[in-house]
């Protein structure tokens, strides 16, 4: 039984370093697409076109402090599942209640976002784009899965020994 | 093992065994030369290359990843350094391949260690030196495999120091790092081992270098999870196996002397060493990176004679100077001699159990020399004993 337990800790272990990898790519993917494939920038300064440059700037502002809350709420949450996953498995004894809703958010997030990218195909959407994006939300489906179903086994073990 | 067991804890068995100082000092300095004697030494000298016990740093690093590299790197370590302990272990799963390397695993009291001990019998003092080395090593680098695996060999952050305190142990958790200037901190569990690099057959997880230094240590107990054990925990207690090593080192040689019938695993003379059994383990318990002076004043004590610094110098010197047909009679050409034997042996016993991982083996006696020329020596010889 200690070893099952060694194993699930292990499993934490590599599965939070992960999240927090691809939460970077996340993030990263996400700034790309607001600031050059989709520009925000760009959306929000033809909506101002019509009113005065203090508009406009005040208006690109809002738009990069936007992207910036974005980022970091984004970042923020993969770090919370990949740090307790992380901590979990080095042996500490943590509070992982906010872990696992965002774990489960993230989770029910990407099994749409996958299912989104599936229906986009078959509607004739960009296949590489759609594909791409339907692996990694599939990736991090499976990441949040394992996650949870390892601290499930985990905390289970921990009971039975009464650790 | 490194030096300070090597060359002089095997000094002080040798002496307790009952061979005078000159033959503790062509045991013991053969037993530390198996940690030299490599290709780039034997190439500068124009001794047979086959006959190489270890390999250097660079050797390593210039090794290919192919399978004749593969199967020399195997050769060389699983001969000298990394005696596998059952080669027909029950594997619990895995492939044929993952089976082999499972059971080069090394460890004390096997038949290959006897099988060791009995082809040094009646032979050169520097074929017993040889059978030392082996024979120590197979307790400090028991759970390792003398092949590059990943799979047997890698360990990871749950690595634990277990510290003395009264009664009991504290677990202080091992930092790894690479950084060979650096050296290791004793003080605060850091130590230096190979990088990590993901790749099964990677030279960085051939034998213990994953686990750095530690095994090596007299002094240190640890808690580490083997890549090969499915998550179960080793505890490496090293004062404990040191001292058994040293008390089978006495028991090989009071039996290669002649004092004993035979040589059965699993049994230690721990009724010689026990006169020295309290400064023995002092030594091995003493926390510091090399034991080397402490194991000579107690060389020193038991002889009463001066344990002179192990040097290479003397092996190749004469074995340089000495005439083509006359080498064999050197110090270096016994000890050549032993190696290749050891080396085929082993080899042999691998390759009969039906793993490739250390390449075939040609029985000489039954189907005619085959292979490697530097072998063709043995032959020479055992149809000269045969003769006799």
């Amino acid at each position: 039984m200690e070893a099952k337990i060694r194993k699930h800790r292990h499993t934490l272990f590599i599965a939070g370093y992960a999240a927090i990898l691809l939460g970077i790519w996340d993030t990263v993917k996400t700034i790309l697409n607001l600031t050059i494939r989709q520009p925000l920038f760009k959306q929000v300064e033809q909506q101002a076109a019509a009113y005065t440059h203090e508009a406009m700037i005040l208006s690109a502002v809002f738009a990069g402090v936007f992207i910036f809350i974005l980022t970091v709420i984004l970042m923020s949450i993969r770090l919370t599942i990949g740090r307790a996953a992380i901590r979990l498995g080095m042996g500490k004894e943590i509070k992982c209640g906010v872990m696992v809703f965002w774990a489960v958010v993230l989770l029910l997030a990407n099994a749409s976002g996958s299912v989104l990218s599936i229906f986009g195909i078959i509607r004739g959407g960009d296949v590489l784009d759609l594909t791409s994006s339907f692996l990694i939300d599939l990736t991090t489906f499976f990441m949040m899965a394992w996650i949870l179903t390892a601290l499930y086994k985990l905390k289970k073990l921990l009971v039975q020994t009464g650790g | 093992m490194q030096i300070d067991f090597h060359y002089y804890a095997t000094y002080c068995a040798a002496y307790l065994a009952g061979f005078s100082h000159e033959e503790c000092m062509e045991i013991c300095s053969s037993a530390q030369f198996t940690d030299c004697c490599s290709v780039t030494l034997l190439s500068g000298i124009g001794a047979p290359l086959s006959a190489a016990t270890t390999q250097l740093q660079l050797e390593i690093m210039d090794a290919k990843a192919d399978i004749l590299s593969l199967q020399n790197i195997t050769r060389i370590w699983a001969s000298f350094h990394f005696l596998p302990r059952d080669l027909s272990a029950d594997v619990p799963g895995g492939s044929g391949l993952y089976k082999n390397k499972y059971r080069l695993i090394c460890g004390p009291d096997s038949d290959l260690l006897a099988a060791t001990v009995e082809l040094a019998k009646d032979k050169s003092l520097q074929a017993a030196g040889i059978a030392m080395h082996v024979l120590a090593d197979t307790w400090a680098h028991r759970y390792f495999a003398g092949t590059p695996s990943m799979v047997i060999n890698n360990t990871d952050y749950d690595f634990f120091e277990l510290i003395p305190e009264g009664d009991s142990y504290t677990e202080r958790r091992v930092t790894f790092r690479h950084n060979p200037s650096a050296g290791d901190d004793l003080e605060k569990s850091i130590y230096t081992n190979t990088v990590y690099q993901f790749s099964e057959n990677s030279v960085m997880c051939l034998g213990h270098g994953r686990a750095g230094h530690l095994p090596d240590y007299s002094f240190i107990r640890y808690r580490y999870l083997p890549a090969w054990a499915g998550y179960e925990a080793v505890v490496k207690d090293n004062p404990s196996e040191y001292y058994n090593a040293f008390c089978q080192m006495i028991y090989a040689m009071r039996y290669l002397r002649g004092d004993l019938p035979a040589f059965e695993k699993g049994v230690y003379d721990t009724e010689t060493a026990a006169p020295w059994e309290k400064e023995i383990r002092w030594i091995l318990t003493k926390r510091q990176p090399d034991a080397s002076a402490d194991w000579k004043a107690l060389g020193e004590l038991l002889s009463g004679q001066e344990i002179p610094a192990f040097d290479t110098a003397p092996f190749t010197q004469d074995y340089r100077k000495a005439d083509k047909a006359d080498r064999d009679e050197t110090v270096l050409g016994k000890f050549i001699i032993a190696a290749l034997a050891q080396k085929s042996m082993v080899t042999n016993r691998i390759w009969k159990s039906g793993n490739l991982l250390a390449g075939y083996s040609v029985d000489y006696m039954q189907e005619g020399f085959r292979g490697l020329r530097d072998f063709q020596k043995l032959v020479e010889i055992s149809l000269m004993n045969r003769q006799k």
